[in-house]
């Protein structure tokens, strides 16, 4: 199996370019909080896009949670990276939006779509994968699935994760262990009849 | 077991593939990002503005801080209530000065007025002026 090595990852530590900046958008500096906006943005979005399942409920989260850390950026520790903490309050806002707001509904990206360029027989086969992850996410809980999705399909390391959801790293590896084992499980049957 | 208490688990990138195949993907576009910096640079305008006017603000009471030595509105203060007793009496004693409850606002607003250096040897005559200052720091 190929593995990406994401052997023990540490915190990100403050990068000084970006300290500088922080100082400079505390003094209200429109292009050093713009510098900060495009360091970040993607990132955000893509945290938001994965707890929420919906892009333009992700785009008003992560506007919300950027205006969020400039009225709160005095309370900001200068000696701690600013990804994390910034990423900290997207995950709230967005756990908050998907508690409170009447969400509008994730649509599944259609099949045509989804097996665009591909034949008949592998967009069945996408199907049928498609249907055995979900039933296998399903069974999982809320928190189990936000952080498989943020691991394997974003890439954010578990001290990371544990920043943002306010958790011990021991906990996200157990949450993650057991993710996995449900969704490779859920998987078992579908790689022995595709492979 | 131990794996799971001490590193993070390697990505398993069959189950990566799979979930990538059936989960939508975020679409992260150029056209996406550029919407949503200019919204969030367009509602961030006015908290920026409220910081640099903050910062204005700060500047200018450093600024204006030596304009309005304490040291002046304190005597001003101690001389005007209770100069008649100060003034030459050799008075050394901060714990000594109390200024009566009643007189306090009209006190703490004479503490707030900018007065010159001229002013402040005029007023203060004789008095000491380390005495007075003592007095209306305690005062505030």
């Amino acid at each position: 199996m190929e593995a990406e090595d994401r052997s023990p990852a540490e915190l990100p530590v403050p990068v000084p370019e970006e300290r500088s900046l922080v100082e400079r958008v505390l003094r209200g500096e429109t292009e050093a909080f713009g510098a900060l906006v495009d360091s970040h943005l993607e990132r955000a979005y893509r945290v938001a896009y994965r707890l929420l399942g919906h892009r333009e409920d992700a785009e008003d989260v992560v506007q919300d949670a950027l205006l969020s850390a400039l009225e709160k950026l005095d309370s900001f520790d200068l000696e701690r990276p600013f990804g994390p903490w910034l990423q900290r309050i997207v995950v709230n806002r967005a756990l908050n939006a998907r508690k409170s707001r009447s969400l509008r509904t994730t649509e599944p990206l259609p099949l045509e779509l989804a097996g665009s360029g591909r034949s008949p027989a592998d967009a069945a086969s996408d199907a049928q994968l498609r249907e055995r992850l979900r039933s296998a996410m399903a069974g999982l809980s809320e928190t189990q699935r936000d952080l498989i999705r943020l691991f394997e399909l974003e890439g954010f390391a578990g001290p990371e994760l544990g920043e943002m959801f306010d958790m011990p790293a021991g906990t996200v590896r157990w949450h993650l262990h057991q993710a996995r084992k449900a969704m490779r499980a859920a998987l078992a049957p579908y790689e022995r009849s595709s492979g | 077991m131990s794996s799971i208490h001490e590193h993070d688990p390697a990505s398993d990138a069959e189950l990566r593939s799979a979930m990538l195949r059936a989960e939508e993907d975020a679409e992260w576009t150029a056209e996406r990002a550029a919407r949503l910096r200019q919204g969030v640079m367009a509602r961030a305008e006015l908290p920026l503005a409220r910081r640099r006017r903050a910062v204005v603000r700060g500047r200018l009471r450093t600024l204006s801080r030596p304009l309005v030595p304490l040291a002046a509105a304190a005597a001003l203060a101690g001389v005007l209530l209770l100069g008649p007793r100060m003034v030459g009496t050799g008075h050394s004693d901060p714990e000594g000065l109390h200024f009566p409850a009643a007189l306090r606002p009209a006190v703490e607003e004479v503490l707030g007025t900018r007065i010159s250096e001229e002013e402040f040897r005029l007023f203060t005559g004789g008095a000491d002026a380390e005495l007075l200052l003592t007095a209306a720091v305690d005062l505030n």
